[in-house]
């Protein structure tokens, strides 16, 4: 049975935190991407939150998210990917926010990247967020770099980043 | 647990021409739950959405379209009603990913979660989440992701169907 989803990379920070989390050198050979997160930040807060890109390329990105907690639910639309929320230093110890994003077509070379996100801010004292993004990057260019930059802070120990490849037979 | 055993491709469509509808059909039994991933772009607003086994009726769903929400029944589709454009640019692909639990089984009625929106670059894309019911306990063996219009899927959009199996 051939393999259809394959995990491609896997970035774990070490003790001494990280500034970024970058997926280099992505390999062309398949369908899609699903990357997947558990994130916590120095920040001095209880969340925090990181700038995706691709490529190393800063312009061509929209979004629309929206957040849910126990009572309300918001809209946010911006000229960035945010990957919202993380957990930071404020929130619960031991508590790390995840998140699942599927990109599709990321090695053509004629679309527009389309991608979404499902996510989470894990507290064990206080309510959590939900979180529910739709995005595109407008360039046609092969997605061979994920690059994640916190908002505020750096990615603590035990941080991790899991990149697969989703591949149709 | 062995990266391939778990997650098959069952089979993906690109379409070579215009489509009001696409469908998947004779859907073995051999998987726990499928998802479906569509990359389409489309020629008009409407309101698509799923159908099983070729049944017309009774679907029902809740969608968040941030700040709003809805509930509605009685559907002829699990409806997506975040819209499938227009999509005025011909590199721009709305991604569609759904989740279809149980599908096999003769016990449950199916339970669908989908996660949609229609890009745009030069105002903000969309984005609905949503889940939705289809009241039969009969295993689905058929899929189909309607347009809500004549001709409204584009060529060169992609749908691919998966299937699950827990260990």
């Amino acid at each position: 049975m051939p393999n259809t989803f394959v995990k491609l990379a896997t970035v774990t920070v070490g003790s001494g935190g990280a500034s970024t989390i970058d997926l280099t050198s992505i390999p062309s050979g398949y369908t899609d991407l699903c990357l997947k997160l558990s994130t916590r930040t120095t920040r001095a807060a209880t969340e925090d939150g990181a700038i995706l890109t691709f490529n190393g390329v800063g312009a061509g990105y929209r979004e629309n998210r929206f957040w849910a907690d126990s009572s309300s639910v918001s809209a946010y639309t911006s000229t960035t990917i945010e990957a919202q929320y993380s957990n930071a230093a404020s929130s619960a110890a031991n508590n790390f926010a995840s998140l699942e994003m599927y990109i599709a077509n990321y090695a053509s070379t004629t679309q527009y990247k389309s991608l979404n996100y499902a996510s989470a801010y894990q507290n064990s004292t206080t309510p959590m967020y939900t979180v529910y993004l739709c995005g595109i990057w407008s360039n046609t260019a092969a997605i061979n770099q994920i690059t994640l930059d916190p908002v505020h802070g750096d990615f603590v120990q035990y941080s991790t980043a899991t990149l697969y490849g989703i591949k149709k037979h | 647990m062995p990266a391939g055993t778990t997650y098959t491709t069952i089979e993906s469509q690109t379409l070579a021409s215009t489509a009001s509808t696409v469908t998947f059909s004779s859907i073995p039994s051999t998987y726990t739950d499928l998802r479906l991933v569509c990359s389409f772009n489309s020629s008009a607003y409407a309101v698509g959405g799923l159908q099983f086994n070729g049944v017309t009726s009774g679907y029902s769903a809740t969608l968040v379209y941030a700040p709003s929400s809805t509930r509605v029944t009685g559907q002829g589709k699990i409806p997506f009603q975040q819209g499938y454009g227009p999509i005025t640019e011909a590199s721009a692909f709305q991604i569609c990913t759904v989740d279809i639990f149980s599908y096999k089984s003769t016990s449950v009625n199916k339970a669908v979660q989908w996660q949609t929106g229609n890009p745009t670059t030069t105002g903000y894309p969309g984005n609905e989440w949503g889940c939705g019911l289809f009241p039969s306990t009969a295993a689905i063996t058929s899929v189909t992701i309607d347009s809500g219009g004549t001709n409204i899927f584009q060529s060169g959009s992609t749908f691919s169907l998966y299937g699950i199996a827990a260990a």
